[in-house]
């Protein structure tokens, strides 16, 4: 659809919405007094609006139902009956089938929050865990750094030279 | 309406206590006045089955849907606080009442209508009564029951909100902000909704209304007219007002 032609459509239906407005009374003065002289200048305008009106005339063909004391009676029976069933099943219902599925969650809720806060606190420290785990490596390191060999490493061990540091302190 | 517990001052509810004496009967059921209650079903029972009858078609589950509303406000009625008309609030419940109807009535026909053709508008019955008048007697008038017929085929072919809207409007007298209100849809989306309508219906019932005539091929213009019409450029829309072909 070109431009000129959405345009056109569109100033189509907010003039028809306007014309609705005004049947069903929902326009201000200002807007009543433009749709009014409107009206008695512009005869396809006026009658458009009339055609509008008599669709909606036509609506008061169809047929309406009509009261009926019985019916209201027989209503008002089956909604208060209805009703008092759904309280006594609700009544009837034992204590702990309210209150054990409530119990369920809660506990499920609880679990899940526990486990999540040990799973980050283990992420969070993994780092940590490791240097506590090489720490003794880690204070050594300088004295590894001199020797000149793994082999010449363990026959220190095996002699005791870092037993004898350990207990002066070192 | 009921509310949650939103903070409604005593000023609102004195108004609405003393503006609507349905507010004043609602308050009464509150204190469990059986009499009260009796006395808003006679008033609004043949009102909420003339909306749902027009509105769904089929006079017992009318009947049905509005005791179901009913229901619904004794039940809800300890946890009554007046917070707009007593008519708006039970308006509001009856179209969520006939929005669930329509919904499960849909998922029945999917099931039941799988593999059958419902796209030709001529096998709709408003074509049908068209073709069978219309063919014998091409300029007859018809007798009120046929104008009837022919109405209540005509709001067929609108949208479930177009009908709902107009017939709040027609029935109920509602204004355009009431029935926003029901239908949860601002004024200006009401405004929008019940033009488009009330176009609808007049392009159907025009030939009738000029002539007599049963309309012929005025709706299948008309419908191919607002189908092609971009809904985003309307400046009125707020809504996303579905399509009148949805109707079967």
């Amino acid at each position: 659809m070109s431009q000129e032609a959405e345009n056109v459509n569109d100033s189509t239906r907010i003039e028809q919405a306007e014309m609705v407005a005004y049947l069903d009374g929902e326009l201000d003065v200002q807007q009543v007094a433009d749709v009014e002289k409107r009206l008695s200048e512009d005869p396809e305008y006026r009658i458009r609006l009339q055609q509008l009106q008599q669709a909606w005339d036509l609506l008061d063909e169809l047929p309406r139902s009509k009261g009926d004391e019985q019916f209201t009676r027989s209503t008002v029976e089956i909604v208060v009956v209805k009703a008092r069933e759904e309280a006594e099943r609700r009544a009837a219902v034992p204590a702990w089938r309210t209150w054990l599925p409530r119990l369920g969650g809660l506990m499920l809720v609880g679990g899940v929050s526990l486990a999540g806060y040990l799973l980050s606190w283990q992420l969070a420290n993994r780092d940590n865990r490791q240097l506590v785990q090489d720490l003794p490596v880690i204070e050594k390191m300088s004295q590894y750094k001199q020797a000149e060999s793994l082999e010449f490493l363990r026959m220190l061990v095996k002699e005791g030279v870092f037993e004898t540091e350990e207990k002066d302190g070192l | 309406m009921v509310s949650s517990i939103v903070a409604i001052s005593d000023t609102t509810l004195r108004k609405y206590e003393e503006l609507d004496p349905d507010v004043r009967l609602m308050l009464q059921v509150r204190d469990d006045h059986a009499a009260a209650f009796e006395e808003l079903v006679a008033r609004y029972q043949v009102r909420l089955i003339s909306i749902f009858q027009h509105s769904l078609g089929e006079r017992e589950q009318a009947e049905d849907l509005a005791q179901e509303v009913f229901l619904r406000i004794y039940r809800a009625r300890k946890r009554y606080i007046p917070s707009s008309r007593f008519s708006t609030w039970l308006f509001t419940i009856a179209h969520n009442v006939a929005s669930n109807a329509r919904r499960s009535r849909y998922r029945r026909r999917e099931v039941q209508v799988t593999g059958r053709s419902t796209s030709s508008f001529s096998a709709s019955p408003l074509a049908q009564m068209i073709e069978a008048a219309s063919g014998l007697h091409p300029t007859r008038r018809l007798d009120r029951t046929e104008r009837a017929q022919l109405v209540h085929l005509a709001m067929e072919t609108l949208s479930d909100r177009q009908r709902m809207a107009l017939l709040l409007s027609k029935f109920e007298g509602m204004s355009y902000a009431e029935i926003g209100e029901v239908m949860e849809l601002t004024t200006s989306a009401i405004k929008s909704l019940l033009s488009r309508a009330r176009g609808n219906l007049r392009d159907i019932l025009q030939p009738y209304v000029t002539n007599g005539a049963m309309p012929g091929k005025t709706r299948n213009r008309a419908t191919a007219e607002q189908e092609s019409a971009p809904e985003s450029t309307d400046p009125l829309v707020e809504c996303d007002d579905e399509s009148t072909s949805e109707v079967d």
